[in-house]
C-alpha cells in the first residue's frame, strides 16, 4: 500500500491555542479523503503544514514518502492546493497567471495542459481577463485551475465550493472524481457533508484539533449508530457546541 | 551552463519575468514618474540654480548632480520595486504561489532581485538620457558605473525584499521608506561633497553606506571622488553581501510570511 500522505504525531500550537493536537493520519495513494470538522478544528492548519506555509512544532509529515520541510522541493512539487481563501493578482489575466504558475512548478510550455483546464473549468472565454475583473465564482476557479497545472499526483481542496454556485460544485466534483479515476489522491475539507460522503473513500472528523472519528463514510455511520455522515459528523463533534 | 541552469532555474526566471511584467504593466507610475523627478531636479537645483553654485572641483554643480540623481533613481526604484511587490503580494494573497511552490529561498532572492536590477538599472539609464537635455556628463570609468550601479541595485532590492517582509501594512512600509531610507539617501551625498561638512558630520557621513556608493558611482563619471574608488566599492560589495545573506535567512525563517 503506497501512501500519499503520512502524518505522524503531527502538533502545532498558535500561542496557547494548541491548533493540531497528535495528529497521525495515512490517505492511500489514489483515494479521495474526506477531512471535516467545525471552523477551527485545525483542518487548514494541517493543509498549511502540508504545503509549507505553516511550519510544525514537532511530528512527521510526509508527501509520498519525501519530508514536508526536509526535502520540500520533491513534496512541493507532488502537490497541488486549492487555498480556502481567494487570492488577487490585479496585474495580470488569467493566462499570465497560469503561465507563471506553471513556471514556478519549473514547466515551461505548458500551454496545452493550460487550455485543457481552462476548458474543463469553464473558463476559456475569460482567459485574456484581468484577475480583478473576474467575479467570485471566477476567482475562486482560477484557483482550481492553478492547483492543476503541473497536474499534481496530490490535490488538496481546502473548501473549495465554500461560496460558489451549484454549478461550479458540480463542475468541480465531476472534475475531481475524472482526476481521481486517473489515479490522483485527492484531500479535501468541506462543509458539505453530503459532498465528502458521495465523494470520499475515507472520511476524517477533526475537533478541537483532534481526529476523533477515522473510517470509511459506511464504516462511521455503523460504528457511530448514525442514519447518515451529518448525523455521525454532530455525534462526534458534539451537536450541542458548533450549531 | 549546467551551473547557470541550476541557479537560474524555471521557477527562478518566471519569478523574474512576472516582476518584469508587473513594473512594467504600469509604467507611468514605475518608470516616467521618478524620470520626471529627476528632471525636475536636474532643471531647478542643477540648471537653475547650480549656476550659482561654485564648486571646488573642476566640474559644475550640475554634472556634480547628475551621477547622484541616477544612482537615487537606481536606489529608489530598485527598493520600491521588491517592497511594494512582496507588500502587496501578502496583501493580495498571491504570495501564497511562491510559499507552495517549489522554489528555493535563493531562487525567489535572485528572482525579486532581477526584476528590481532592470527596473533600478533602466530609471537610472533613462535619468541618464534626460540629463543630455542639459549637459553632456563625462565617462570616466564606465566599469565603476555598471558595477556601482549594479551593487547599489541589488542591495536596494534586499532591502525592499526585507522591509516588505517584515512590514504588517503599508502604513509602515512608509516608515521604512520616509524615516530611514529618504535621509540616508538624501544625507549620502547626492546634493552635496562631504567635504563642505563640518569634521564632524563628515565622520557621521562615513557611517552612511549610501554615501559609498553614491560617491564611488560618481566618480566612474567625474573621475574625482570623497573617498578611495576601490575602499567605497568594497564597503558597497560587502555591504550588499551582508543585505543578500539576511534576506535569505528571513525568507529561511518564514518570518512573517509563514505561520
Amino acid at each position: 500500500m503506497e501512501l500519499a500522505l503520512e502524518i505522524k504525531n503531527l502538533k502545532k500550537a498558535f500561542g496557547d491555542l494548541l491548533a493540531v493536537n497528535d495528529v497521525s493520519l495515512k490517505i492511500e495513494k489514489g483515494t479521495i479523503f474526506g477531512l471535516l470538522g467545525p471552523n477551527g478544528a485545525g483542518k487548514s492548519t494541517i493543509i498549511n503544514i502540508i504545503t509549507g506555509v505553516s511550519s510544525r512544532d514537532s511530528g512527521k509529515v510526509n508527501v509520498f514518502s519525501h519530508d514536508v520541510t526536509t526535502d520540500y522541493r520533491n513534496t512541493r512539487s507532488s502537490v497541488g492546493v486549492v487555498p480556502q481563501e481567494t487570492i488577487s493578482d490585479g496585474y495580470f489575466t488569467v493566462m499570465e497567471i497560469m503561465r507563471f504558475q506553471s513556471g514556478f512548478f519549473g514547466i515551461r510550455d505548458n500551454e496545452k495542459k493550460i487550455t485543457e483546464i481552462l476548458k474543463r473549468l469553464y473558463m476559456w472565454d475569460y482567459c485574456n481577463k484581468r484577475v480583478e475583473h473576474l467575479s467570485g465564482g471566477m476567482k475562486r476557479r482560477l484557483l482550481i485551475a492553478k492547483a492543476l497545472v503541473h497536474d499534481p499526483e496530490f490535490l488538496i481542496l481546502d473548501e473549495p465550493t465554500a461560496g460558489v454556485d451549484v454549478q461550479l460544485r458540480h463542475i468541480l466534483w465531476d472534475y475531481v472524481r475524472e482526476l481521481n479515476k486517473s489515479g490522483t489522491t485527492v484531500l479535501l475539507t468541506t462543509h458539505y457533508i453530503e459532498e465528502a460522503s458521495n465523494l470520499c473513500d475515507k472520511v476524517g472528523i477533526m475537533n478541537h484539533g483532534k481526529i476523533v472519528a477515522l473510517d470509511t463514510v459506511k464504516g462511521l455511520m455503523e460504528v457511530n449508530e448514525g442514519t447518515d455522515l451529518e448525523d455521525v459528523f454532530l455525534k462526534v463533534t458534539g451537536e450541542n457546541v458548533h450549531v | 551552463m549546467y551551473m547557470f541552469n541550476k541557479i537560474i532555474s524555471v521557477p527562478c526566471m518566471t519569478l523574474f519575468k512576472k516582476e518584469v511584467k508587473r513594473f512594467t504593466s504600469v509604467f507611468k507610475q514605475t518608470i516616467f514618474t521618478p524620470v520626471l523627478s529627476s528632471f525636475l531636479y536636474l532643471f531647478i537645483f542643477g540648471y537653475s540654480l547650480g549656476k550659482k553654485i561654485s564648486m571646488d572641483t573642476q566640474c559644475t554643480y550640475l554634472e556634480f548632480i547628475i551621477p547622484g540623481l541616477i544612482i537615487m533613481g537606481i536606489i529608489n526604484n530598485s527598493y520600491q520595486n521588491t517592497a511594494s511587490s512582496v507588500i502587496t503580494s501578502k496583501f493580495h494573497g498571491n504570495i501564497h504561489d511562491i510559499l507552495v511552490a517549489p522554489i528555493t529561498y535563493i531562487e525567489i532572492v535572485i528572482g525579486y532581485t532581477a526584476g528590481a536590477l532592470v527596473r533600478g538599472i533602466l530609471v537610472g539609464f533613462v535619468t541618464y538620457l534626460v540629463s543630455l537635455v542639459f549637459t553632456l556628463i563625462p565617462v570616466y570609468s564606465l566599469t565603476y558605473i555598471v558595477l556601482i550601479g549594479v551593487i547599489t541595485s541589488i542591495t536596494f532590492a534586499q532591502i525592499g525584499i526585507i522591509a516588505g517582509i517584515i512590514s504588517q501594512s503599508f502604513d509602515q512600509l512608509s516608515i521604512v521608506t520616509n524615516y530611514i531610507l529618504m535621509p540616508l539617501t538624501y544625507l549620502g551625498g547626492v546634493f552635496y561633497s562631504i567635504n563642505i561638512l563640518s569634521p564632524f558630520f563628515q565622520k557621521l557621513t562615513l557611517f552612511n553606506p549610501l554615501f559609498y556608493m553614491v560617491d564611488t558611482f560618481r566618480y566612474g563619471f567625474l573621475g574625482s571622488s570623497d573617498i578611495n574608488p576601490v575602499t567605497g566599492t568594497i564597503v558597497s560589495a560587502v555591504f550588499c553581501l551582508i543585505l543578500n545573506l539576511i534576506t535569505i535567512k528571513l525568507l529561511k525563517s518564514g518570518y512573517r510570511l509563514r505561520t
